[in-house]
């Protein structure tokens, strides 16, 4: 699975496009959103603060008749409307010397700071504290906030002339005259965090998966045209017909394309004139060919009509003249009778050359005799254990494909013969669909296929060419194996409808 | 200012005299004459000399001094006790020996009252006699309104009313109680008097009138006053309808009904004519101390509009100084007078 994604990672540009752009978008959120989150706690944290800053501050407003008087009823409201805020788990009111007038807390609460010896004296300290500051104070706890404010008095009214007299005109002097205190909850923060978290969860997948489609239309645009192109060269490859890329923008992939369709008119354009010398060389060999067996009809002939009878009245010369002569001359009759024996040798040799010249048995036999003759002939010239399952395939082919197919044949046993060193041949001629297929394998010391198409036309020598042309003339194929040490197989494969061609 | 004209007086009767005898002087040179003593005469009562001695420069201190200056010819000097830096003020008063010192406010009285040997006219001090010892070179006016008046222009803006609570510290207001006590049995009104020795017992004490009365009446008590028992008392005024009597303005703006308080203008001005008096000869123990003469009832429309007792209204249109005061986002309108614009003001006498 892994190796299969890294390989489509590798491979595909708009997998890879994808999942950068994805990566990056995924980098970027998360980045803004632990931005996000970190600001909004210090936000949250800061309201939350100021929050209750204000609510000690109402607090302390709300109680002073209380807290003046020491009037528990009078503070119950004050108290009451702090304590029903959700985050607030506790309210404290004390006069001025700390004693507690009134204490609402939430029920359930567990508080680890109990009040204790030191607590007391701790608070003692918090209040000679706001003394000193004569504004709200922050503790932090644990799992709180505490929040502590001196309950202020505004003026002290020291003469009565001065109850008639507006507040501004008289010199302002406050006084404490107790506290109050609150304690709120920290979780509300995570809470609150938790939700936002949860939006910024929901907001940001959706903000991904349409990112995603977003990076996949993107890869997919700049991927598509460069497939496109990666299409035509794979054709162009393979020699199969390209059609003009359509060029869609003006930018590197647009001017890409261009290039790719100039090149692709110019390949295709090169490619006809490459078929039309190669038809006019395949021409021109055809002739050459068909010129080549014209010629050896024609030596056949002459070696067959002319050499053959001059020879055969050269020996009927030599046995008058071995008549003719006395007993006593029976060196030169020796001579004649061994000349005689000669010339028959010659007679025998002119009827063979004739005969490989032109495949008379062909006409006599048919393909699939003169294949086994040829075969067997050629196991007589030479040491070869030669294996042969020739099916029947007279009358498949016409008389021009015949003659090819036994050239090929008869060119495959020479190279054999030439080059292989092999000990062993394996022939078989079978049928296969419509198709017949002659398959010639050796065991002989084989060759470097690679290292012979490498080489150049004048170093490979004419006999695997001839066998190609001569299989192309004939509508089929020659497909040849060899490695060093590990012999040869030649497959020829000729249709049987397909039995055109013409030599 | 009144001795000075006498003075002219009777300089001019001379010079005529004078002209008459010697029958041939012109009518020009009468007139010259005429023209240099009447400089002479101004510039005798322009060497006439007031200090006035205030213990800072607050708004009635200036409203009481501008008052009086309108009624008074003198040369008025100001000296600030709290802008004189340390300085020795009876001391530099001794010095300068005005012909008259103006003492505006209770301190300014504790400290002039050292003097004796210039008259002193006092303003805006609510109980001279806890200051004073029968010092017979001071004289003034004091921010006392009679309680009888009090009561009076109580009854007569709600006349519904059958009973009144009345809170007050026996050592600071409980002559005044007692007046009330006095006053209300006159009228046929109940008074519910309850003794308070500190601030912190107001609240509770209140509450325990809260059933029984009809109206507070606010009394100028430290004791009873504070910041915290002011807003008591205007939270409870609210809650449990029972309007407010005060004694200042500043209360009815925040909320009570209505108040009877000085004038400090006008008490300037009553002050100013005590001065004049001594100026023109009178002995500074001849002219009786007196009580605020004018009283401005001011009333808070809105509250009035609210009250469950009913309110005279006629007494509330004839309220002919309108003042509109922004107060926490609210318009609060706050109408005032004086008593003597009542047609019953002859009974407040």
């Amino acid at each position: 699975m892994n190796l299969n994604f890294m390989k489509a990672f590798n491979e595909n540009f708009a997998i890879k496009v994808f999942v950068k752009l994805a990566v990056f978008i995924v980098t970027i959120y998360c980045c803004l959103s632990i931005f996000f989150i970190h600001n909004q706690r210090k936000t949250l944290t800061d309201s939350l603060i100021h929050k209750g800053h204000l609510l000690v501050g109402i607090l302390a407003h709300n109680s002073r008749i209380g807290v003046f008087s020491e009037n528990l009823e009078l503070l119950n409201a004050p108290a009451d409307g702090v304590f029903q805020q959700d985050a607030v788990l506790q309210v404290i009111i004390c006069n001025l010397e700390g004693k507690v007038l009134k204490k609402l807390e939430r029920p359930g609460t567990y508080w680890p700071e109990k009040q204790t010896t030191a607590d007391r004296k701790n608070n003692r300290h918090l209040f000679a504290d706001l003394k000193q500051a004569g504004s709200s104070v922050l503790r932090e706890n644990r799992d709180t906030f505490e929040f502590w404010k001196p309950v202020m008095t505004g003026l002290h009214y020291m003469q009565e002339e001065a109850l008639f007299f507006r507040d501004e005109y008289l010199q302002r002097r406050n006084r404490i005259i107790g506290f109050v205190g609150i304690t709120v909850d920290k979780k509300i923060l995570s809470k609150q965090l938790n939700d936002l978290l949860f939006q910024s969860i929901l907001i940001g997948t959706l903000f991904l998966l349409l990112s995603a489609g977003v990076a996949y239309l993107v890869s997919r645009g700049i991927t598509r045209p460069l497939n496109r192109l990666t299409d035509g060269v794979k054709a162009l490859g393979k020699g199969s017909t390209v059609d003009m890329l359509p060029v869609e923008t003006d930018d590197e992939i647009g001017k890409l394309a261009q290039a790719f369709n100039a090149m692709t008119q110019s390949l295709q354009a090169r490619e006809v004139e490459l078929r039309k010398s190669e038809e006019r060389l395949r021409v021109l060999s055809s002739k050459l060919l068909q010129a080549q067996e014209e010629e050896r009809k024609r030596l056949a002939i002459e070696l067959h009509d002319e050499l053959g009878q001059d020879l055969a009245l050269l020996k009927l010369r030599l046995r008058s003249i071995t008549r003719k002569l006395a007993e006593h001359q029976a060196a030169l009759i020796k001579d004649c009778q061994e000349t005689s024996r000669y010339v028959d040798e010659i007679i025998e040799n002119v009827r063979r050359l004739s005969r490989d010249l032109s495949p008379s048995v062909l006409k006599d036999l048919g393909l699939t005799a003169a294949l086994r003759w040829q075969v067997e002939n050629f196991a007589k010239q030479h040491s070869f254990k030669i294996s042969l399952d020739v099916q029947d395939i007279d009358h498949l082919f016409s008389e021009d494909v015949q003659i090819n197919l036994y050239r090929i044949f008869q060119e495959t046993l020479t190279n054999i013969v030439k080059h292989a060193l092999a000990k062993n041949i394996f022939i078989t001629v079978e049928q296969q669909n419509r198709q017949i297929v002659f398959v010639v394998e050796d065991d002989g010391k084989g060759f470097d296929l690679n290292g012979l198409i490498s080489r150049g036309a004048a170093d490979k020598g004419m006999g695997l060419a001839t066998m190609r042309e001569r299989s192309y003339m004939v509508g089929g194929t020659c497909d040849v194996w060899s490695k060093p040490d590990r012999g040869t197989r030649i497959t020829l494969t000729v249709p049987i409808e397909n039995t055109g061609g013409s030599i | 200012m009144g001795n000075a004209k006498i003075s002219f007086k009777a300089d001019f009767r001379l010079n005529i005299k004078r002209k008459c005898e010697s029958r041939n002087t012109r009518p020009r040179v009468l007139f010259s004459i005429i023209f240099i003593i009447l400089l002479w005469a101004l510039s005798v009562e322009a060497r006439q000399e007031i200090v006035a001695v205030q213990s800072s420069r607050i708004a009635p201190y200036e409203e009481a001094l501008k008052g009086f200056k309108s009624v008074s010819n003198a040369v008025v000097s100001r000296l600030v006790i709290s802008e004189s830096g340390g300085a020795d003020v009876v001391k530099e008063l001794r010095a300068r020996r005005p012909d008259i010192i103006l003492a505006i406010g209770p301190d300014a009285l504790s400290l002039v009252k050292r003097i004796k040997d210039l008259p002193v006219v006092y303003l805006m001090v609510l109980n001279p006699h806890t200051i004073l010892s029968q010092e017979e070179n001071i004289t003034g006016v004091s921010m006392h309104i009679p309680i009888e008046r009090q009561l009076f222009s109580l009854i007569n803006v709600l006349p519904d009313i059958k009973t009144i609570g009345l809170l007050y510290d026996p050592d600071k207001t409980g002559h005044l109680a007692d007046k009330a006590r006095i006053a209300a049995a006159i009228n046929g009104v109940v008074l519910v008097a309850g003794q308070v020795h500190n601030s912190g017992v107001v609240p509770s004490a209140l509450m325990e009138m809260k059933e029984k009365i009809d109206v507070f009446w606010m009394l100028p008590d430290t004791t009873l006053i504070t910041p915290e028992t002011i807003e008591f008392m205007l939270l409870f005024s609210l809650e449990h309808n029972i309007p407010i009597l005060a004694f200042s303005e500043k209360y009815v703006e925040l909320g009570a009904l209505m108040s009877i308080g000085i004038d400090a203008f006008d008490m300037g001005a009553q002050a100013g004519e005590m001065a004049a008096a001594i100026l023109s000869g009178i002995k500074a123990h001849k002219v009786a101390q007196a009580d605020a003469r004018l009283a401005v009832v001011s009333i808070n429309q809105q509250i009035a509009r609210k009250a469950v007792i009913s309110v005279n209204q006629k007494i509330v249109h004839k309220l002919n100084v309108p003042i509109n005061e922004k107060i926490m986002g609210t318009t609060r309108i706050v109408k005032r007078g004086t008593i003597n614009e009542f047609k019953f003001h002859e009974g407040l006498q």
